[in-house]
């Protein structure tokens, strides 16, 4: 596959002469002390620890969209350049007051603007709808307020919580169940925040992404399908993650249930969505196409 | 930098826009709050400072105010610079439990930890939330928010409030705007969560004896100090 390069000067310039180079630059040195603060504040815990995995993930979809974007024609549009310079502003206030203030969201949020309003002066309109996904799945590295956590975490819990119950009761467990803890034996264990996973619900949504952008070309309807299943599919993950360590402890015993708990247990988390997105999929490909 | 480089197409601009990106950290260190109103005001001792008997109110140790549990306590003992954790007895009887917690520095969201909505639904409770209410302290009118909590046969009606340097607010927005105020003006604001509460039915009795006890200890602490626990200073 040849690159098509826009037309430029006579000498080739080298990626640190490059003017998107420097725009990136400042951009990291922007973000770079807010970077810090969440990975020492916020994604430590695991209720929030899916910020890492998306960041990592929209920027691998950034990367691979480069030689499509560069490809575009270089000058943006006066109304680009405009919405750029506002974003670009609003972002850089956003940044400073919400660092300073120590106002995490908000210091999030800055370097996100300012990244749409770099697209925007690079490749102008065609250059942010192909950056389109990848920019707004990072709205969802920013850290949601506590009350919203909270709000949406506890119904959740309760919900894994009595499927959890049902399942283990189909096996003939003798499981009982206040509110969120399960009591099977001698043994309570409390359905804790990150096993709600609100968290491991938006990184398995980047890693669907990820699948879908792997797996090549498909109908919309079948990855907006996908992408919209994989939220039930996680409760389902979680459900699964729940039983799992309660099985063990109660064949186990205690110590056995927390090794489990800080060890295999994410990675079985994932390694059922996963399974389940693909089963999901496949089932969506035998979905006969309609005839256009 | 050579000058073919910025005769290419948008390096000036892009030069400009680096710069500006880059200066936002700097910038941000140098807006950065320093002072502190906790060192302007004078020192907050929450075990010294609130009296253990006033009016006609007695320590009582045996009724034990609900605390965080361990894992919550750690994430508590990080932001809170004191605790202070007490139950008084009246004369005629009536209980109440009074819970303290100080911040020295209320800059980072740190309040959230500690709010009754979070602290007694994360041990199991059943926590309603009643509205905000005014309870009167002599002239003043304080703002406190209402909440009924009950797990298995204890109820427990809660009362409480959150200071910011001299000033009672409640957690929303219109606090978070208190503090960016005073931050962008340079100053870290302390602050305590108050949080009263009885043993028994979320009734208008219960909350009038909150009421009681707050006016009762408003009194017994000294003027200087009414402002930092009640809040009624000037606006920041």
């Amino acid at each position: 596959m040849a690159l098509h390069h826009a037309p430029a000067p006579a000498l080739q310039p080298v990626l640190w002469r490059r003017p998107l180079a420097w725009m990136l630059a400042g951009l990291a040195l922007m973000a770079a002390p807010t970077l810090c603060a969440l990975a020492t504040q916020v994604w430590v815990h695991d209720e929030q620890g899916h910020g890492p995995v998306i960041l990592a993930v929209s920027m691998w979809l950034m990367a691979r969209q480069w030689p499509r974007l560069h490809a575009l024609p270089t000058q943006p549009t006066a109304p680009a350049s405009i919405a750029a310079a506002l974003l670009l502003c609003m972002g850089w206030a956003a940044a400073v007051v919400g660092q300073s203030q120590a106002v995490l969201p908000l210091a999030a949020l800055g370097p996100m603007l300012c990244a749409v309003g770099v697209v925007l002066l690079y490749r102008g309109w065609p250059g942010l709808r192909l950056l389109a996904l990848p920019l707004v799945a990072l709205l969802f590295v920013v850290p949601l307020p506590g009350v919203v956590v909270q709000a949406v975490t506890l119904p959740l819990k309760l919900a894994v919580s009595m499927v959890a119950e049902w399942v283990l009761h189909l096996g003939g467990y003798p499981v009982a169940r206040s509110g969120v803890i399960l009591a099977v034996d001698q043994y309570r264990l409390m359905v804790a925040d990150a096993c709600a996973g609100l968290s491991s619900m938006f990184t398995l949504e980047a890693m669907g992404l990820l699948y879908l952008q792997l797996r090549g070309p498909a109908p919309a309807w079948r990855d907006a399908t996908l992408a919209v299943l994989l939220v039930p599919l996680a409760f389902v993950a979680n459900v699964v993650r729940v039983v799992v360590l309660v099985l063990v402890t109660y064949h186990l015993g205690d110590a056995a249930g927390r090794g489990f708990l800080h060890g295999a247990a994410g990675l079985l988390l994932f390694a059922v969505a996963m399974v389940l997105m693909r089963l999901t999929d496949r089932t969506l490909a035998l979905w006969p196409r309609s005839p256009t | 930098m050579t000058a073919d480089v910025l005769r290419a197409p948008g390096a000036r601009r892009a030069l400009l826009v680096a710069g500006a990106l880059a200066a936002a950290w700097p910038v941000a260190e140098a807006l950065r709050p320093r002072r502190r109103t906790a060192e302007l005001h004078g020192a907050i001792n929450l075990a010294a400072q609130v009296p253990a008997a006033f009016g006609s109110w007695q320590t009582d140790i045996t009724l034990r105010p609900l605390l965080p549990d361990p894992a919550l306590q750690a994430v508590v003992d990080a932001t809170y610079s004191q605790v202070l954790a007490r139950s008084f007895q009246r004369s005629d009887g009536a209980r109440v439990m009074l819970s303290l917690a100080y911040g020295n520095d209320q800059a980072s969201d740190a309040t959230a930890v500690h709010r009754p909505e979070f602290c007694y639904r994360g041990q199991g409770f059943e926590v309603q939330d009643l509205g905000e209410h005014f309870m009167a302290l002599g002239p003043q009118a304080l703002q406190v928010r209402r909440l009924a909590s009950h797990r298995g046969p204890r109820h427990e009606p809660i009362s409480y409030w959150i200071t910011l340097d001299d000033t009672a607010t409640l957690p929303g927005l219109g606090r978070k705007w208190q503090q960016l105020r005073l931050g962008l003006a340079g100053w870290i604001a302390d602050g305590m969560l108050v949080r009263i509460s009885t043993l028994g039915p979320a009734v208008p009795a219960a909350f009038a004896l909150h009421a009681s006890f707050a006016a009762d200890l408003h009194t017994a602490l000294p003027a200087a100090l009414r402002p930092r626990y009640f809040g009624g200073g000037r606006a920041p």
